[in-house]
């Protein structure tokens, strides 16, 4: 089935999981689709099995708390920071719930932390100014940035670039083998005033970059030229939250949550609203994913929801 | 501690023991316990010890049990035994029991006996028979006594008048089974014959050694409640009047044995004389004084002259000595009650005064701080409480009268600390209480004071309903609510949230409905269940479009392998211990990588390149965001012609060169020409393509609702000079972006519009936003 906007405006949650007493604070789809894992602020990993719809495992890290969990290559891993004690990164092997590495470096929270989508490497920024490069295997660091703000960082989809938003206004582009050299483009866009960027995300096609952040406007820009393409606006963000917004799998619409606790839908291509999702969300809707593989809209506050197309013939 | 060789051991103690290898003599007993109590702490000397008392007469245990503490060091090897389950050394241990000489009172002494039911249950069947035999054998003790003092009781009840019930009878062989350990102590040696009783009258300092042996025990068992002074130290009442029955019984029995051997000691004399006294006394009360003194001028015919301080003396040393031999609490209160209760049934005048002293002894009780507590009985007290028992004639003193004549007699005998001279003193304390008025400085004998006219009887009751005290006790309820104005309340108002939180966890967990407002609890969720279903789970495949996605996941990742091989090769996940540990199996830390690159540290990250490559837009407003209104237009089917240019972004406009991806080596520096400025204005109008459709594509949606935006497509395509013209422009105010007005409202130096309506130059009729003007 394809992904169009008949099928997208009907969308409908189909499961709602009260696992977590506390804000959900960041949700990952592991890249074949089948379960996703979620982290929370009460310090619980929660792994949903998404071809039967239901929780697989729970897991907690009381001792150092959650945060930006995502899966890696290696199966049954994930990396995630932590909201307690320090900032460093750790390595989660799952199954057993052991640690495999600790990364460590950052001083103060972090608050981009992404894999890269082929190898091992991974970005991770701090509101310590500084962007870090990590490769899994090593619990050193093997790239250093600083900044002059709150940095935000993503690859792209094929894992040859990364790309780093600066100062909410630019965004340079980093060879991934020679990320010393300084970046190989800059894109300067007009300054956020009113909010700073807090998500950068590529499209999956490459071809797109999006940028969130704590206001209430999403960008969209060209991912080779850097033009602006689109800015979304009409969701709510009212507390200047970091709300993330995401793809669908074939880039063609963007899901972003929302303070009001509805998930507001608009076509990447044209900017146009197509719908809003309102579930049993009480509180912002701050993840919002959709499943790589399956037709499938994952969003948290408290709670998870789990959204699938209605009815097939729609 | 070097180990404990048995036969050096058994070689040290060779000399106190037989050839059997029990304890030689009685003499020997303090020695070994002694050295047991010292040196039982490993098994093997414990053992040696077991089988020496094992082998030991049993009157020498007996002697082993009694004086020395070997029934508590025997409860301690029980219990050492118990929590090692050691069973042979049990089984020992559960022999030795068997042999030991049991009375009541040693029963009663600690949890022996309830360990050793234990042992009747446990699944060795050894152990458990041997236990059983015990067990029996105890009981049989036990229900011996009972027998015995349901007929002490029996007979007492016969010298009570008929109206005393049965229930109080009945409650008082209970009292005297929980509490009168000392009498059926007493009269369980009584029955064992190990110690003749006093009123045989075998010897003549048997009365004394009788009373001696009883206050022995008396302390024994109130040394354990902690007793100031021992004089006072209470005995059951149960056991004041066992005591006296006993003697009573014994006297009957012995009599004629006692007055043959001892006719001329005053005790024996007082014992014979009490039951044909009582019985005057319940008959003709008028009598009674004359006989008392009389007995009292007989017993005490060489001491005093009088009889009137005589009998005073008597009585209050008798009793002194009686409540010393009482000891617990209950029987004495009953005794009150007899009391009180007499007060209540005579009618006389000598009732007043018996009421008035039983009032005052009871005031004087309830001046102590349990109602039942009898531990506070001062001697003055125990003043108030001669005359009353005095003033009460014989009704309810029957065996007592005797029994404190022969404590006062047996005092006498060897109590010489209680001199005559004391009489007047304490009859001056005690007239007062008892009638002022009645005595005109004139002493009677007490005997004759409170004589009831008609015939009292015995009585055995409570105390009156208002005399009652109420007392309640109480467990702590871990649910009660505390008291939150004591204390921090804040830490209350944590601890309140805490457990709300948890009992919403758990309703979560265990899917229970909550009724809103029933529990107060907020919960507004319409079902507590973990997880609800609205739609059947069904998973659909997303067609991608070609080419996408564009790389396979994690396809070059080396940790992918390693991790693989390191869980193939693991044990059992839940083999390792702890969190956060690396694991053995888990590659070790830094020779993954190539090491001069982490001594270096990281490599640095430049924020500019050489060449700085910018696409400079920041002077570029971006696009204005669609508006609700279209978006309502939009909705819910998918109006052809807002797709602007399907595919748009799948047909590459010519100079993107497609995704960045450098065809093979470095990416190179500048795929765009490094034109500074140019390069956006160059490369924008490609985009015009994909761009302009959006704002074009409005006007259809909004026209369903407003007319089209005149906005000419040529309109988004200005010369080039218009882009740098627009710096000119003042920048947008941020106060009209965000609420759509500003306080500044035309006065304002910046920007009233809206960032899209700068790409129309010329007027903007901004029709779709109405709002924004």
């Amino acid at each position: 089935m394809k992904l169009v906007e008949s099928v997208v405006t009907n969308f409908r949650y189909a499961k709602i999981f009260r696992e977590n007493t506390e804000r959900i604070n960041s949700i990952d789809f592991s890249a074949n689709g089948e379960t996703l894992i979620t982290s929370s602020d009460d310090d619980s990993i929660v792994i949903y099995d998404c071809e039967k719809g239901t929780t697989k495992k729970t897991l907690n890290s009381k001792k150092y708390g959650v945060d930006l969990v995502h899966y890696t290559h290696a199966a049954n891993t994930a990396i995630h920071s932590s909201n307690k004690i320090d900032d460093t990164i750790r390595y989660l092997s799952l199954p057993d719930n052991k640690y495999i590495r600790y990364f460590p470096g950052h001083t103060k929270k972090v608050v981009t932390l992404c894999m890269s989508p082929v190898d091992d490497t991974f970005l991770s920024g701090s509101l310590d100014k500084t962007i870090r490069l990590w490769d899994l295997r090593s619990p050193n660091c093997q790239g250093l940035m600083h900044l002059m703000g709150r940095p935000v960082a993503n690859f792209d989809p094929e894992g040859l670039i990364f790309a780093v938003g600066i100062n909410s206004e630019s965004v340079k582009l980093y060879d991934l083998k020679s990320f010393d050299k300084g970046p190989f483009n800059t894109f300067k866009l007009q300054q956020d005033k009113l909010c700073d960027w807090t998500g950068l995300k590529f499209s999956p096609d490459g071809k797109m970059i999006m940028i969130s952040t704590n206001g209430n406007v999403i960008h969209l820009i060209d991912a080779f030229q850097g033009t602006p393409l689109q800015t979304l606006m009409g969701h709510v963000n009212a507390k200047n939250l970091p709300l993330e917004a995401s793809f669908s799998p074939d880039s063609q619409f963007i899901f972003s949550g929302s303070t009001d606790g509805k998930i507001h839908v608009w076509n990447a291509l044209t900017g146009n609203k197509v719908t809003t999702y309102l579930g049993e969300h009480t509180s912002t809707v701050q993840c919002v994913q959709f499943n790589p593989k399956y037709m499938m809209l994952a969003s948290a506050c408290t709670m998870m929801h789990f959204w699938i197309p209605g009815t097939c013939d729609e | 501690m070097a180990p404990v060789d048995p036969t050096e051991l058994i070689k040290a103690f060779k000399p106190c023991l037989t050839e059997l290898g029990g304890i030689k003599s009685i003499s020997n007993v303090p020695k070994l316990f002694n050295l047991m109590k010292r040196y039982s702490k490993k098994l093997v000397s414990r053992c040696i010890f077991c089988s020496i008392l094992l082998s030991t007469e049993p009157d020498i245990l007996q002697c082993f049990l009694e004086e020395q503490d070997g029934w508590e060091l025997i409860n301690a090897w029980l219990k050492e035994g118990l929590k090692g389950e050691n069973y042979p050394y049990i089984c020992e241990l559960i022999d030795l029991l068997d042999k030991c000489p049991m009375t009541v009172e040693r029963l009663k002494k600690n949890d022996t006996p309830k360990l050793v039911k234990q042992l009747a249950k446990t699944a060795d069947k050894e152990i458990s028979d041997k236990a059983k035999t015990v067990v029996t054998k105890w009981y049989g003790l036990i229900k011996a006594n009972e027998n015995i003092n349901n007929g002490n009781l029996a007979r007492k009840k016969r010298k009570k008048d008929k109206s005393i019930d049965d229930e109080d009878s009945s409650d008082s062989t209970k009292l005297r089974k929980v509490k009168g350990g000392g009498v059926l102590q007493q009269q369980a040696s009584v029955n064992d014959a190990t110690v003749t009783n006093s009123s045989s009258g075998d010897t003549a300092n048997k009365p004394t050694s009788t009373t001696k042996s009883i206050e022995d025990d008396d302390s024994v068992t109130s040394s354990s409640k902690s007793e100031q002074r021992p004089r006072t130290a209470k005995v059951s009442f149960g056991k004041s009047r066992g005591l006296g029955l006993l003697e009573d019984s014994s006297t009957g029995s012995s009599k004629l044995k006692g007055s043959s051997k001892k006719g001329e000691e005053p005790h024996s004399t007082t014992d014979k004389s009490g039951p044909g006294k009582n019985t005057k006394l319940n008959s003709k009360s008028a009598d009674s004084s004359a006989s008392v003194s009389s007995s009292g001028q007989a017993v005490q015919a060489k001491t005093v002259a009088t009889a009137k301080p005589k009998h005073t003396l008597k009585e209050a040393v008798g009793f002194i000595t009686d409540i010393v031999n009482l000891s617990t609490v209950g029987p004495v209160r009953k005794r009150r009650k007899s009391e009180s209760r007499s007060k209540s049934t005579t009618t006389g005048s000598n009732a007043a005064k018996d009421s008035g002293s039983v009032e005052s002894s009871n005031n004087g009780d309830e001046q102590g701080q349990e109602p039942m507590d009898t531990d506070d009985l001062s001697d003055e007290m125990d003043d108030e409480r001669v005359a009353s028992a005095s003033g009460d004639d014989s009704n309810s003193n029957a065996g007592n009268n005797n029994n404190n004549i022969n404590n006062l007699n047996s005092n006498n005998n060897d109590d010489d600390r209680l001199p005559i001279v004391d009489v007047p003193e304490i009859d001056n304390l005690v007239i007062p209480e008892i009638d002022a008025s009645k005595l005109p400085g004139v002493f009677k004998s007490i005997l004759s004071y409170g004589r009831p006219s008609n015939k009292s009887k015995k009585s055995v009751r409570w105390r009156a309903e208002d005399r009652l005290k109420e007392i309640r006790f109480f467990e702590l309820d871990e649910t009660e609510r505390a008291n939150v104005s004591k204390g921090n309340f804040g830490d209350y108002r944590s601890i309140d949230i805490k457990n709300e939180r948890q009992m919403l966890q758990q309703i979560r967990n265990k899917g229970i409905p909550v009724v809103p407002g029933s529990s107060g609890t907020p919960i507004a969720a319409p079902t507590a269940e973990k997880s609800v279903s609205y739609l059947p789970w069904r998973l659909i495949l997303i067609e991608l479009p070609p080419g996408l996605p564009l790389t396979e996941a994690g396809s070059q990742s080396e940790e992918k392998r390693i991790q693989a091989e390191a869980t193939r090769n693991s044990l059992n996940s839940d083999f390792f211990p702890t969190i956060g540990t690396a694991p053995e199996y888990y590659p070790k830390e830094p020779d993954l990588l190539e090491p001069s690159e982490n001594i270096t540290g990281p490599r640095k990250i430049p924020l500019e390149d050489e060449n700085f490559t910018v696409n400079d837009f920041s002077q570029v407003p971006p696009p204005q965001p669609k508006t609700g209104e279209s978006y309502s237009a939009n909705r819910g089917s998918v109006p052809g012609p807002t797709v602007p240019v399907p595919g748009s972004f799948h047909t590459p406009v010519p100079g993107m060169g497609g995704p960045p991806r450098p065809p093979g080596g470095p990416i190179p520096r500048t795929p765009y020409p490094p034109a500074g400025f140019v390069p956006p204005v160059a490369g924008y109008p490609p985009y015009a393509g994909p761009y302009t459709p959006p704002v074009a594509a409005i006007p259809p949606g909004s026209g369903r609702l407003i007319p089209p935006r005149p906005i000419p497509p040529a309109g988004f395509q200005p010369p080039p000079g218009a882009w740098q013209s627009r710096p000119r422009v003042p920048p947008i105010c941020r106060n009209f972006l965000k609420n759509g007005n500003c306080r500044f409202m035309a006065r304002c130096n910046y920007l009233h519009q809206y960032p899209n309506s700068n790409n129309s130059h010329g007027p903007n009729p901004s029709s779709s936003q109405p709002h924004m003007e």
